[in-house]
């Protein structure tokens, strides 16, 4: 039951079965919601094209942060990040201010859990941006089997510092601001 | 005397920090000192005049604000004491879902009452004067005013002042087929205290707010209008990717400058 304009928008705007809906026969999506009459009316005046503009700039948006946090896994998805990424991002979308942290990481759980290419590495240095720990250090088995990296991640004055060891060009931050 | 300067990014901190003339005031994204970097703000605000932004109190959204993210707000002010601090007309959340990214509110009385309550409430909280910035949006709403006079009436009402984006200005109205300087003519001049500007992207026949471009010759007629038209106190270019960026950045910067002192 929505109350208010901006309620119904936010779930129009994250769910494409609503916009769906909607498109097919806005009489039915307004009894289906049992929308008042100005709730009817401001449903009526939407411009569905321009919604489904906005509503994938949310996702693109977020795309272009995750792919900033993730370079390594979307360049391994390759032609394939777009589509996965939008398939994963209107099932969850994370809160708060660490949101793009959240969504990355998570991003790389949904590609995991599916066996697509995902760098472990990276998703590891998110983790510890995420958390509160001062220091780890990790080892990594990379493509190969004499392929090694081990990487030291520190937190200091809230700035994180990551650190990349391997016998491979290094390919990661140096450091991350908060 | 207008202040021009740049958002900051932790890809320019190097440079930022090396005080380079060009660069004469900075704008502090709040939610990026959220979890920490304390010492980087206090340099930062001991070297230059600083303004706070906004990007996740969700002003727009009806009921109360989020008190997490107004105590962490108010305590980047507290500890970098900006000369204001700013947010956007729009919203970002409801009670079941964040959106990330700002959405457009409606130009209706009912979103004005919620938007001055919470804009009264932030800048009370804070104790510093607030400015509300445009947003770009692909979906245009309707209400029961215009959006100059939505954000006219909004201004004073909030008793705060405009933080004019003139890319976001710009894009909407490549988008959405206006006059740009038919628009900016329409708001109260007094009330634009700050402006935002970075250079936009065309891709699929639409104008996009991508931050990561140089500014282009358009944008620079339609900032040259807009100090034309307001007693403007800053100008913040609001570069978020495309990085390295700094010789763009300087070339704007110092362009900025030539035109602010022919205008201010």
């Amino acid at each position: 039951m929505f109350t208010d304009e901006t309620t119904l928008l936010s779930s129009l705007l994250t769910d494409p079965r609503m916009r769906e809906a909607l498109r097919s026969s806005s009489q039915t999506f307004i009894t289906k919601h049992a929308l008042n009459d100005s709730l009817s009316a401001f449903v009526l005046s939407l411009d569905l094209d321009q919604l489904d503009k906005q509503a994938e700039c949310l996702i693109q948006k977020r795309f272009s942060e995750v792919k900033m946090l993730l370079p390594r896994t979307i360049a391994q998805l390759g032609k394939e990040a777009w589509c996965r990424f939008s398939e994963y991002a209107t099932r969850y979308w994370p809160r708060g201010h660490r949101r793009h942290l959240l969504d990355a990481v998570q991003f790389g759980n949904y590609c995991f859990a599916r066996s697509q290419p995902f760098d472990r590495c990276e998703w590891s240095c998110l983790q510890f941006l995420l958390g509160s720990n001062r220091f780890s250090m990790q080892w990594f088995k990379l493509d190969s089997p004499w392929h090694y990296a081990l990487l030291i991640q520190w937190r200091y004055q809230g700035i994180c510092y990551f650190r990349w060891f391997s016998n491979q060009a290094p390919t990661h931050p140096e450091n991350h601001s908060p | 005397m207008m202040l021009s300067g740049l958002g900051f990014r932790p890809p320019l901190a190097e440079w930022i920090r090396s005080r380079p003339s060009e660069i004469e005031c900075l704008e502090i994204t709040a939610e990026h000192f959220f979890d920490g970097g304390q010492e980087q703000l206090q340099w930062l605000s001991e070297h230059y005049p600083l303004f706070i932004h906004g990007l996740g109190l969700s002003l727009g959204s009806p009921g109360t604000l989020d008190s997490e993210t107004l105590r962490h707000f108010s305590q980047v002010v507290e500890q970098s004491d900006p000369m204001w601090i700013s947010e956007h007309i729009a919203f970002t959340q409801t009670n079941e879902h964040d959106l990330g990214h700002l959405n457009p509110v409606r130009p209706t009385h009912s979103n004005l009452i919620t938007l001055a309550d919470h804009a009264r409430q932030l800048s009370d909280l804070c104790a510093k004067p607030l400015i509300l910035e445009n947003i770009t949006s692909y979906l245009r709403l309707s209400g029961e005013m215009s959006e100059p006079e939505f954000l006219n009436t909004l201004c004073s009402q909030a008793d705060c002042g405009l933080l004019l984006d003139v890319t976001n200005l710009f894009i909407n109205a490549q988008n959405h087929q206006f006059d740009p300087v038919e628009w900016l003519h329409q708001i109260e001049p007094a009330v634009i205290k700050q402006l935002h500007i970075v250079g936009y992207a065309q891709r699929d026949g639409q104008f996009h707010d991508w931050h990561d471009a140089p500014i282009q010759e358009d944008l620079w007629e339609l900032l040259e209008a807009v100090l034309e038209y307001a007693p403007v106190e800053a100008c913040i270019i609001e570069r978020d990717g495309g990085f390295p960026a700094r010789n763009d950045l300087q070339k704007d910067l110092l362009r900025m400058k030539d035109i602010a002192h022919v205008y201010r």
